[in-house]
């Protein structure tokens, strides 16, 4: 592999961000191992887990009770897209895939 | 995780801490994958700044002695965008101005706008504005794709091994926080200096030191 595949991969998961943070949703855990290069070659931005609503930004300061679920995200992600994966990657999929065979 | 999060784990996240950690993002696979000019230097850094705290990060931005003396070969591009990056993130951990600057900063702009431009309250608002959008740092990354030259012409990623030394005997200042220092007496010390009082190292023969962990 290439570094600038790094590079570019690192860029595309910033990218990402941007997007999701314009669609009103922000990622709340970047870090190397939460971009993954696909076979493709793009970056993208994984485990969503942490993000939360820009509309949803607590007064008080950040607990675990207050994390939002990924399932509330999701049609704002999609709207965005950006896909989570992970956690709730089947779930993910499965919108933006209707003939995936589990579904 | 930004510095500032790190410092206060109470305050509010927001999107400049998700830009400043894709900062340590990027400086992470570089040094993972990228070769530098002193690869010995890289395990302290790592170390300090992703396994420190506030002040390791915040120092590291805003003092770049690292970036300073490390470059990255055939990469030139890289450590321009490094240096850039540190220089915007800085702001955040830098003294902001205080009303009694703004005041005569805001005197200035009546009178002269070019003038007012070179003030340091319009430098700290622009650097602080220009982490309000993603656009500023898209415009560094691109402009470090955009000269080829700045790459090497193969450009493998190569995993780095960083080589540590274990540490046998840890070497301590004597006014370290975790040394304590004990002043002993010797027993026939008190005989000889009342006997001989004009020694020199008088105290050095009666007393020993000794340094203890």
């Amino acid at each position: 592999m290439r570094f600038q595949q790094h590079y570019d991969a690192d860029f595309h998961g910033f990218l990402a961000h941007m997007d999701a943070y314009n669609a009103g949703v922000l990622h709340r855990d970047i870090s190397p191992g939460n971009i993954i290069i696909g076979p493709d070659h793009v970056g993208r931005l994984i485990d969503w887990d942490s993000s939360k609503p820009l509309s949803l930004q607590p007064e008080t300061p950040r607990r675990a009770t207050q994390v939002v679920r990924t399932h509330i995200l999701l049609p704002i992600m999609i709207s965005a897209n950006v896909i989570p994966i992970r956690s709730s990657g089947y779930l993910a999929i499965h919108v933006c895939q209707p003939n995936w065979p589990h579904g | 995780m930004s510095a500032s999060l790190t410092g206060r784990m109470g305050r509010l996240h927001d999107h400049k801490d998700d830009l400043e950690s894709s900062f340590y993002t990027l400086l992470w696979v570089t040094l993972m994958y990228s070769d530098c000019s002193k690869p010995e230097k890289v395990p302290s850094l790592l170390r300090s700044i992703f396994e420190g705290g506030f002040l390791a990060k915040a120092d590291f931005l805003k003092g770049r002695t690292f970036l300073d003396r490390v470059s990255f070969p055939g990469r030139g591009a890289l450590h321009t965008l490094f240096d850039e990056l540190a220089q915007m993130f800085a702001v955040r951990y830098e003294q902001a101005p205080t009303k009694q600057d703004r005041d005569r900063a805001s005197r200035i702009n009546s009178y002269s706008t070019e003038y007012y431009e070179t003030t340091s309250v319009y430098k700290y608002d622009k650097r602080m504005s220009s982490l309000n959008t993603h656009a500023a740092i898209i415009d560094l990354f691109e402009a470090a794709l955009r000269d080829r030259s700045q790459w090497p012409p193969n450009d493998p990623a190569v995993k780095q091994r960083f080589h540590h030394d274990p540490v046998l005997h840890e070497l301590v200042t004597k006014s370290g926080w975790n040394t304590t220092l004990f002043v002993e007496q010797l027993e026939s010390g008190d005989d000889e200096m009342e006997a001989q009082p004009n020694r020199e190292n008088e105290v050095d023969d009666c007393h020993s030191l000794r340094w203890e962990l």
